[in-house]
């Protein structure tokens, strides 16, 4: 699988690559087109349909390119698909229908990956990666993760269709693949009981005010007060975890804070669910990286086609510089496990991963690497 | 070593007791079925990394299935792997966990097979728990490694019993709620019912008031039918039972099938009499029976109508009649009966030969008017001459001669005389008089004729008014009229005149005792130069009709083998 980086974003040089990428009948362009100097995406798009290439993209915070990360710049993927990629629109409204595809992946025979961009500032996510498992179950393993700009939620999903908001596409690349999810953070404290919740908001943690129960727990931890003026500088380190068994737990990033005492979330906190409050710690989150790649040793080097990193944005937030040596023991841990190195990828606003045992999560501050094989 | 191992051990429980407080809050939060299920298994399959999960419901405890021994998928999740949704509570996949708190089965064993029933499913482990009595919930992990053992089961039992008792309530609810829909449903439906028959009640009453209205109407309207019938039939009837024409009906068998009562008239015969006889047994004693007989076998052989006229003879005389014979026809056009009208129309012939008579005088009068001058001017010359030529003749033979040829002339000039006479705008002289005063002036001359024939005169004059009459032509007329019947009778005959009042007119009557006249003879009475006499004029007659015509009154005349009766009946208008 060819990827290649357009350090300058320009439509010209992204048009001029993939017409330089010869991109064959079945496969498709995947542009992961960073925020910062991004070019005008409608008018991409229409060059691009000139082009007569199968392209899908999204609008990320940032790309990666081998280990390095970057604010700017475009990171190309071309990946063979069985399937014309899909184009879901209007996620957040619950109303769209999946195609039955179980026909099709079982005559495959195996266990091809599914790559999800999505919307990551669209709500019903959960509902969306709900649907889309109850639709492939566990015949595919799943990747991906959420689009979006930093500033404010507008249109960050393209395909040959147009440029959307609340929008996913998923293409199933005509490769098996293996997973590795990490995050790193450490339970501080908990059990904790969300005793009520509405749609992405939890209103009361233990019977008590939401906030206050997670003012107190990290102002013991960390010594300082937390206001609500205050509390961006503390939700990106203390955050909360959903235990799961034979998977790793379920990060919940609080993003916000309502007058009344109420955290908002990105993605829906079931009601009864029992949680921890965890913490990251750059050593810990590090070290995360390094586990990735473990239990998957064996594979020959040359069966890797290609290898992909969703890394949270939350994450290059709390690593700061450091992230590219996270990225870099990625890739020394797949060099090391596969003898390939990290072809590259993109900061996200959560990641997808599942082998399709399981439910389907949303993850948060998340560390995805996927390895596509033959 | 110890303080990690309690560690863990804390930690483990912890978590049992979050998973389980987590799961059990998550049963019985909706009333709904498939909700219910949703919930249990979105809170299970994440926190122990299942990847498929499916609940089965005995079909005893499905209202709506309670007849089979099955069991029926009631909700699974991911759909991707179902695959069957119905199986029999035989199956190994339910037989395996009877009497047991679960039954697990990886695809290291052989069986393992038998207990797929869904898609795509090759390898992992299955764990079947059962729901009470309820039925069983059916799950699955990829791995195959995967252990279900009897703590993990005690863990789960409390839980899933709460969870069994959850979906009863569930389909309680569902059953309450479908006897309450099926209620609702039937009363709707009863109440559509009753309102769509009181409507069709309503429609149906108003229907048959309508009926009933316009049966009313038309019985009205029969009555009014009938009633006009009734007296359509009744004046028919009294048309034709008061018809002085005879009106029969004949079937194909010339039997008679109807007859009015103016038969009587003619054959003497009720109609009752008549009716079901054939035409031959009738015997109506009319001559021409068989013409009769013919003519209504023509009819009913043609199909055509017949008209043809008839005269029979009467004690008082010949009657005419004009018959009409139209046939009827049933609907196959065959003739089935005639419908014959027979007219006595006696009347309208004599009629038509007064008519023709009167032409006749018309024309003779006319003549004799146009004639009469110019021929008496010559002949009184020729007279004057032949007597002056007589008086200059010596020899008596000659003058007798001359006197023969004046005598004639004079005939001749009667003769003319009397032609004139026929005239119809020959002057009269009208003046009050009176009819047995004329007969009595007259009465010694008529007398002394009848004498010197042998035979007598016999007057019965009534009381009559008198009449505005010209005395000259009405003796002239009474005495042809005698003579005639003198002349009629042999010796010994007595001539009667008589006068009287009938219908207010003044009627003379003059009759004889001859043998009477026949017919050929009767339809030529009045004409002029027509005589039966040797040596008569054939004028005297057609004068008397002349006579009586100037004077508005009319001349009848009855004959038989016992004699003949001239009438003249003057009408009122004749009256001073």
């Amino acid at each position: 699988m060819i990827n290649m980086y357009i350090k300058h974003s320009t439509i010209s040089n992204i048009v001029k690559a993939v017409i330089q990428l010869s991109v064959k009948e079945d496969t498709v362009v995947l542009l992961a087109i960073a925020d910062k100097n991004k070019p005008d995406i409608p008018e991409l798009i229409r060059q691009l349909n000139q082009t007569d290439v199968t392209f899908i993209g999204g609008i990320f915070p940032g790309v990666i390119d081998g280990n390095n990360c970057y604010e700017e710049g475009t990171k190309l993927f071309v990946l063979p698909v069985i399937e014309q990629p899909l184009l879901v629109k209007n996620i957040s409204q619950n109303s769209f229908q999946l195609p039955e595809w179980a026909n099709s992946m079982e005559k495959a025979g195996k266990k091809y990956m599914a790559m999800i961009i999505i919307d990551g500032f669209s709500s019903n996510i959960s509902g969306f990666l709900t649907n889309v498992f109850d639709s492939l179950g566990g015949s595919v393993s799943y990747i991906g993760g959420g689009a979006g700009c930093i500033q404010k939620h507008q249109p960050c999903i393209f395909t040959p269709e147009g440029f959307f908001q609340d929008a996913a596409v998923i293409a199933v690349v005509r490769s098996e693949g293996l997973l590795g999810v990490g995050h790193g953070f450490k339970r501080l404290a908990g059990p904790i009981i969300v005793t009520r919740t509405y749609d992405n908001v939890i209103a009361e943690l233990n019977w008590e005010n939401a906030f206050t129960v997670y003012k107190k727990i990290v102002e013991r931890n960390c010594g300082q007060i937390v206001t609500m003026d205050n509390f961006l500088e503390f939700s990106n380190d203390y955050l909360f975890i959903l235990t799961r068994e034979c998977s790793e737990d379920v990060v919940r990033t609080p993003i916000g804070v309502r007058l009344s005492g109420e955290l908002i979330f990105f993605c829906e906190v079931p009601e009864n669910t029992v949680l921890y409050i965890a913490k990251g710690e750059q050593n810990s989150i590090l070290e995360a990286a390094g586990q990735i790649g473990r239990g998957h040793q064996g594979l020959l080097g040359e069966s890797i086609r290609t290898t992909m990193v969703f890394e949270c944005m939350g994450r290059r937030a709390i690593l700061q510089e450091k992230i590219e040596l996270e990225l870099a023991t990625v890739n020394d841990d797949l060099i090391k496990n596969f003898g390939v190195g990290l072809a590259g990828g993109m900061l996200t606003f959560g990641e997808i991963a599942s082998d399709g045992n399981g439910f389907l999560e949303y993850y948060n501050k998340t560390l995805v690497v996927g390895a596509f094989y033959e | 070593m110890n303080n990690f191992s309690d560690a863990n051990q804390t930690a483990e429980i912890i978590s049992d007791m979050s998973f389980l407080y987590e799961l059990s809050l998550s049963i019985g939060r909706s009333l709904d079925l498939v909700d219910n299920c949703e919930k249990f298994l979105k809170i299970l399959m994440p926190r122990k990394n299942y990847s498929y999960g499916a609940i089965w419901i005995k079909d005893k405890y499905l209202s709506n299935l309670s007849e089979t021994e099955n069991t029926t998928l009631i909700y699974a999740k991911p759909r991707y792997y179902i695959r069957d949704t119905e199986m029999p509570l035989s199956h190994p996949l339910f037989t395996e966990v009877a009497g047991r708190d679960y039954a697990t089965i990886n695809s290291r064993d052989r069986k393992f097979s038998s207990f797929i029933n869904e898609h795509n499913i090759k390898e992992g482990t299955f764990v079947i728990l059962p729901l009470g009595q309820l039925g069983f919930l059916k799950i699955y992990t990829a791995n195959k490694d995967y252990i279900y053992d009897d703590r993990t089961a005690r863990k789960m039992r409390s839980v899933l019993d709460k969870f069994a008792i959850s979906l009863e309530g569930c389909l309680s609810h569902e059953n309450l709620i479908a006897e309450i829909r099926q209620r609702r449903q039937t009363e709707t439906e009863l109440k559509k019912a009753r309102e769509e028959l009181e409507t069709r009640v309503q429609e149906r009453t108003c229907e048959l008031v309508a009926l009933n209205q316009d049966l009313l109407a038309e019985v009205i309207e029969r009555k009014k039918t009938e009633s006009s019938l009734r007296q359509l039939q009744a004046q028919y009837q009294a048309l034709v039972e008061n018809n002085p024409d005879i009106i029969m009906r004949f079937d194909k068998e010339l039997r008679c099938l109807y007859a009015n009562p103016a038969i009587e008239f003619v054959t003497g015969k009720l109609a009752e009499d008549v009716i079901g006889k054939c035409i031959w047994d009738m015997d109506f004693g009319i001559e021409k029976d068989k013409t009769l007989q013919k003519h209504l076998m023509s009819v009913i052989e043609s199909g055509e109508q017949l008209r043809f006229e008839s005269e029979q003879a009467h004690s008082h005389g010949v009657r005419y009649y004009q018959t009409h014979f139209v046939p009827e026809f049933a609907n196959n056009r065959a003739v089935v009966s005639v419908l014959g009208i027979s007219r006595d129309v006696t009347e309208h012939k004599l009629f038509e030969k007064e008519i023709a008579r009167l032409d006749r005088l018309g024309v003779v009068g006319q003549m004799a008017a146009s004639i009469g001058h110019e021929v008496r001017n010559p002949m009184t010359t020729v007279r004057g001459y032949l007597q002056l030529y007589q008086r200059r003749l010596t020899s008596v033979k000659d003058r007798e001669t001359f006197s023969i040829m004046v005598e004639e002339i004079d005939r001749a000039n009667a003769i003319i005389t009397e032609f004139l006479s026929l005239a119809r705008n020959k002057a009269v002289d009208l003046k009050k008089n009176n009819l047995n005063e004329i007969i009595k002036v007259i009465l010694p001359l008529i007398q002394a004729d009848a004498l010197h024939r042998g035979n007598s005169i016999n007057v019965e004059l009534g009381k009559i008014f008198d009449l505005r009459l010209d005395e000259k032509e009405i003796r002239q007329c009474i005495l042809n009229l005698v003579r005639n019947a003198l002349e009629a009778m042999s010796d010994g005959g007595v001539v009667t005149i008589k006068t009287y009042i009938e219908n207010e007119d003044v009627v003379l009557s003059i009759s004889d005792e001859g043998k009477g006249i026949d017919s050929r003879t009767f339809d030529r009475l009045g004409t002029p130069f027509f005589t039966t006499k040797e040596n008569g004029t054939g004028l005297g007659l057609a004068v008397c009709y002349s006579i009586v015509a100037r004077h508005k009154a009319k001349i009848d005349v009855e004959t038989g083998s016992s004699g003949t009766i001239f009438y003249v009946r003057f009408a009122d208008e004749n009256r001073e």
